[in-house]
This record gives structure tokens, sequence and C-alpha cells, in this order.
């Protein structure tokens, strides 16, 4: 258990803690999924390199939406809809730990649907069913995500620039 | 353009890790701890539960109930064989005095007479038990245990006997002390004998098992009701001796019809059987199992009766090894074979008389039910998962009962091969 744990812990943490800004909710969910995996070991069933990871993933991410569900944190109405469109912004020359931040700060329903829909490769409508939400909802949430993330990055960008 | 960026962003964090959270393992720790409590109530409480439904079963699943005899009666009983009872001993004497019957003898030499005392000496000929009267315990007036005394108190309690009319005399002679080895047995009222023998088979068991499960670290833990049915009865008719505890009786009227039957009603089983897997399908079982037996015996000679309720308990230790497969997700099946050691525990035998509708006698036994009992069996059976916690298993199987030697009736030494049927529920939980 102790190697399961040490193996995978880093990136269940990361993942979590994208769709959960607070730390010591992170810290919660973690716990209860980590618990839950090494108490139902016996209903995963191998299907192929990476399937592990796959479903232990599954596990976090459902438990961080049953958390923000409670919270009735989603969806988020969207209340950036004068940003402009923009081009995904490039995110190269920026830090995984700084994007992983600036995603943290996303409002919660933008944050919500930018992880699932980018992460975990989940469709607009399988979004929308997930979170009772309708499907433009989705891709207008998506869409104001990615806006807020690239001005975001650019300003970070221009920062380090002159900085 | 999407999708390449969303590609590109995932593919760079598919790797990427973040701190732990400090405290976090001691966290899982102190939860899967827990939650092994939480899930070890469960299985006492269930266990708890069979363990009182098993003990209700084994209470009032009994075909029969004991027959108590009356403290007045042995009271009056008492009063009949002393000898300083006044006017009414002989009237007494003259109630319960066994008819004067043809001769026993196949010399047809000396015919038999014998007092009413005489029978409960049968009794204890026959059954070799260790013996407590109650009447004796309880009475100032002891009733008298070996055959010297009941003689003396015979010829005392008789010596002068009032014959009536419509009655036939007592007469105490000491050829009115029977044994089985001083009785020499009549080839026609032998061979007269008519043996009849019906079998049916009833049995209720219930236990609790546990098991291996799919996993390597998985066990199970289960309760099972288990049944098989078995009704013993042996009955033969007709004059003169029999080798069993019928036959003394029979020769107090050996004119007369007579007959004995016993009744070995169903046996009920509860258990708590654990279990060791050593290979994914092949696993080892033991436990402890109770078993209670109960039997009836009735003997009949004329108007005489005597009513026998024998009730046996067994504690035993099953040892079985167990195979299975799973040939669909949540069903398995299995089977196995092993053994069985029992001791007899618990043995009771109450044995009322009457005469006619008049309740005579009663004498409680503690029948000695020998050394170790051992039996052979096997199974299979199938077992279906409800859920992850609670499957259900239906195995039929057979077993055979090896004879100890005691010399104890019981539906063990009438039918010792027979068939039984195990199901309920099976408790599964985790290592």
């Amino acid at each position: 258990m102790k190697m399961l744990y040490g193996q995978y812990v880093g990136y269940l943490t990361a993942v979590c803690a994208r769709y959960i800004p607070d730390d010591d909710e992170v810290k919660d969910i973690l716990q209860e999924a980590f618990i839950k995996i090494f108490d139902s070991m016996d209903k995963f069933s191998w299907r192929g390199e990476g399937s592990l990871k796959a479903w232990m993933t599954r596990i976090v991410v459902n438990d961080s939406l049953k958390t923000l569900r409670k919270k009735k944190t989603v969806p988020l109405p969207a209340t950036l809809a004068d940003l402009p469109a923009e081009e995904e912004p490039a995110f190269d020359a920026v830090p995984l730990r700084v994007i992983q931040e600036m995603i943290r700060k996303l409002p919660d329903g933008y944050r919500t649907v930018f992880n699932l829909f980018v992460f975990e490769d989940k469709s607009h409508k399988e979004i929308a069913s997930l979170l009772g939400i309708k499907e433009n909802s989705s891709a207008s949430q998506l869409h104001h995500a990615k806006a807020l993330l690239g001005k975001w990055i650019k300003d970070y960008i221009k920062l380090k620039d002159n900085g | 353009m999407d999708n390449e960026w969303n590609n590109s962003l995932r593919e760079r964090f598919s790797d990427y890790s973040a701190p732990e959270p400090e405290g976090l393992w001691e966290g899982i720790e102190q939860g899967l701890a827990e939650k092994k409590r939480r899930k070890m109530l469960p299985v006492w409480l269930v266990t708890g539960l069979a363990a009182a439904a098993a003990v209700a079963l084994v209470v009032f699943l009994r075909p029969e109930k004991t027959v108590e005899a009356p403290v007045d009666t042995i009271e009056r009983y008492v009063q009949d064989l002393t000898p300083d009872t006044p006017d009414d001993s002989t009237s007494s004497v003259s109630e319960e005095a066994v008819p004067v019957t043809e001769p026993v003898d196949a010399t047809g030499s000396k015919p038999a007479s014998f007092a009413v005392v005489s029978r409960r000496t049968l009794l204890a000929e026959a059954m070799p038990v260790e013996t407590t009267d109650s009447a004796s315990e309880t009475h100032p007036e002891r009733l008298p245990d070996d055959i010297d005394e009941l003689e003396d108190v015979a010829v005392k309690g008789h010596s002068e006997p009032e014959n009536r009319p419509d009655e036939v005399p007592v007469e105490v002679k000491e050829e009115s002390i029977v044994s089985e080895t001083s009785i020499k047995t009549d080839p026609e009222t032998l061979s007269s004998m008519e043996l009849m023998s019906e079998q049916k088979h009833k049995r209720f068991s219930v236990g609790a098992f546990r098991f291996g499960g799919q996993e390597a670290s998985e066990q199970s833990q289960g309760f099972g009701l288990s049944r098989s049915k078995g009704f013993y009865r042996t009955r033969s008719t007709g004059k003169g001796q029999k080798q069993d505890t019928g036959s003394l009786l029979e020769m107090l009227s050996s004119n007369k019809a007579s007959s004995y039957e016993a009744h070995h009603g169903a046996p009920v089983r509860v258990g708590v059987t654990f279990a060791w897997e050593m290979t994914p399908h092949l696993s080892l079982a033991s436990g402890l199992n109770w078993t209670a037996l109960n039997s009836t015996f009735e003997e009949t000679a004329g108007d005489m009766r005597n009513y026998t309720r024998q009730d046996l308990g067994y504690l035993g230790v099953p040892l079985r090894l167990e195979a299975g497969f799973q040939p669909w997700k949540g069903l398995r099946l299995y089977a196995g074979a092993g053994g069985m050691v029992e001791q007899g525990i618990l043995s009771k035998s109450v044995t009322t008389s009457y005469i006619g509708e008049y309740l005579e006698d009663a004498v409680s036994h503690h029948p000695k039910t020998g050394g170790l009992l051992w039996s052979v069996g096997a199974s299979a059976g199938a077992e279906y998962r409800i859920n992850r916690v609670f499957s259900l298993y239906f195995a039929p199987g057979i077993e055979y009962h090896f004879d100890n030697g005691s010399g104890v009736k019981s539906a063990y030494t009438e039918k010792p091969l027979h068939w039984n049927a195990a199901f309920g529920v099976r408790f599964n939980f985790q290592k």
C-alpha cells in the first residue's frame, strides 16, 4: 500500500489540487480517495499499462466533483462574458507549477469545466451531464476559462520579461 | 488547434506531481484502521444474531416435548412401594401389578410373575446409564436402586396380596427378578416377531462460515442455515423377547401384543467455520459445531407403556478441504470433503411409564455417549454473491457417522449414512 501510495500520491495531489483550491480540502479528499482505493482494489481489473493510474485518477476526480457539488459552486454563471475571444495562450514558457496555480485560481465553474474538458478529455455533452448544466454553458465556461488563463499567462510572461 | 492545445497541455501535465499534503499518509492509515473496526462490528453483530437464531432453532424446532411426570405420581408410586402403607396398599399393588402371563421360558416349566417394581430395574438393565431418580432425591423414602432392594420392597409390599376376582394375583418369586442372561428365548415367539422399518430423514442445521475469497487478500465469513431431513422409525410387533430396550418389558406380558417404536427426530446443527485459503482455488476449513439429537422410544406390552425421551448434544470440530472456482462473476461453485470428530457433552433421557391411562413412574437417566464420535462427509455447492458483503449459498452433501460403541441409539447410529443440505447467508470481508 505504501509503495502504491508513494508512486502516485504526487500525481493525484496535482490532479485534486487543480479542482480544489483549498489545501485542507485537497488533503481530506485525497485521504478518503486513497482509503477508497485501498479498500476496493478487488474491484480494479487490470486493462494494460496506465489503467491503474487512470482508475485512481477517476476516483480522485469523482471525489473532487462530489465536494464541489456539496459546496454548490458548480456550475458558476458566466461572469466574464465580456472577455475577448483570444487564441489559446502559449504556455510553453510558463512553468507547470505556475500554470497549475493559475488553473486553481480560476472560478470554480470555469476551472471544473476546463479540467474535465482538457485533462479528462470529456466532451461538453458529458460535462453537461456530469455537472447538470447545458452543453452550451459548458462550452461557454470553457471559453471563459481559456480566455482568463490566456490573460494571466500573458501577464506572467510580460512580468517575467520586464523583470 | 483546440485539440492540439489541449493535448499539449494534457501531455505536459501527465507526469506533473505536486507536493503531497502533510500528514496525508498518517490520516489514510488511521482511516483504514477505523474502517476495519467498523467492518468487524457487523461481523460480530451478524455472528451474534446467527448464534441467537441457532439457539432459537435448537430450542423451538424440537419435534417433541419431554414428558414430565407429576410429582404426586411419583409420591404415589413410593407410597405404593412402602410396606406400612395403610389399607390402600393392596389395591395399589393390584392396580400396578403386571398381569401374570404365559411362561417366558421355552420349556414352560415356570410361569413368570413380577411385581411392578421390577419394571424400573428392567429399564436400568436395558440401558446402561447413570440413573438420577428425581423421586429418590426429593422423597424421604428413597426408591430402591438395586435388584435385591427392589425385591425386598416388593416382597414386603405384596407379601399378602388381597386377591380380587377381576385381578391376577401377584406373586413374587426368586425367578421374577429378570435379567437378560437368565431368560431363554422361545424360538416360536422370535420367529413370529415382525420387524418393520420406516425411515425418512429430517434434519436442520445452522452454520457460520468463513472462507477464502477471490483475491489473495480477501477472506469471507458467513452464516448459513443447513437443513437435511431425516425421520427414523423402527417398529417391531409380536410376542417374545427382543434384543432391545423393549424386550424385557415385553416379557412381562408375553402373551399379549407388544410393540417397540423408536423415533429419531431432526438433528439440529449449528456452528462457526473458518477457512484458510491455501491457493486461490483451494481452502482448508475448520471450526466448531454443536449438534442436538433427540429421540423417542415407545414400548408397549398389553396395557403397559413406557415412553422415553432422549436428548443428546455433541460438540464437534470439522476439518474440510474445499476446492472452488468462478464460472461467472458473482457465482462460485465449490466442492469439499472432510471429517469431523464429536464428543457427547449433554445427554438426558426421561422415561415415563404408564399402565393404561395411569402415569405410573418417571425416571431420568444420563446415557453415556461414550468416546469420540467420528464422521466423514462430502458436499458440493454454489454461492451467489449479492453484494460485497453478503452471498447466498446452497450445498447438498452426504455424511457417514461411525459407531463409537457407546450403545446409545440416535439418528447417527440408526442411519449412519445420510444426506444433508446446507443453505444460508455468508458474510464476506477482507483482511
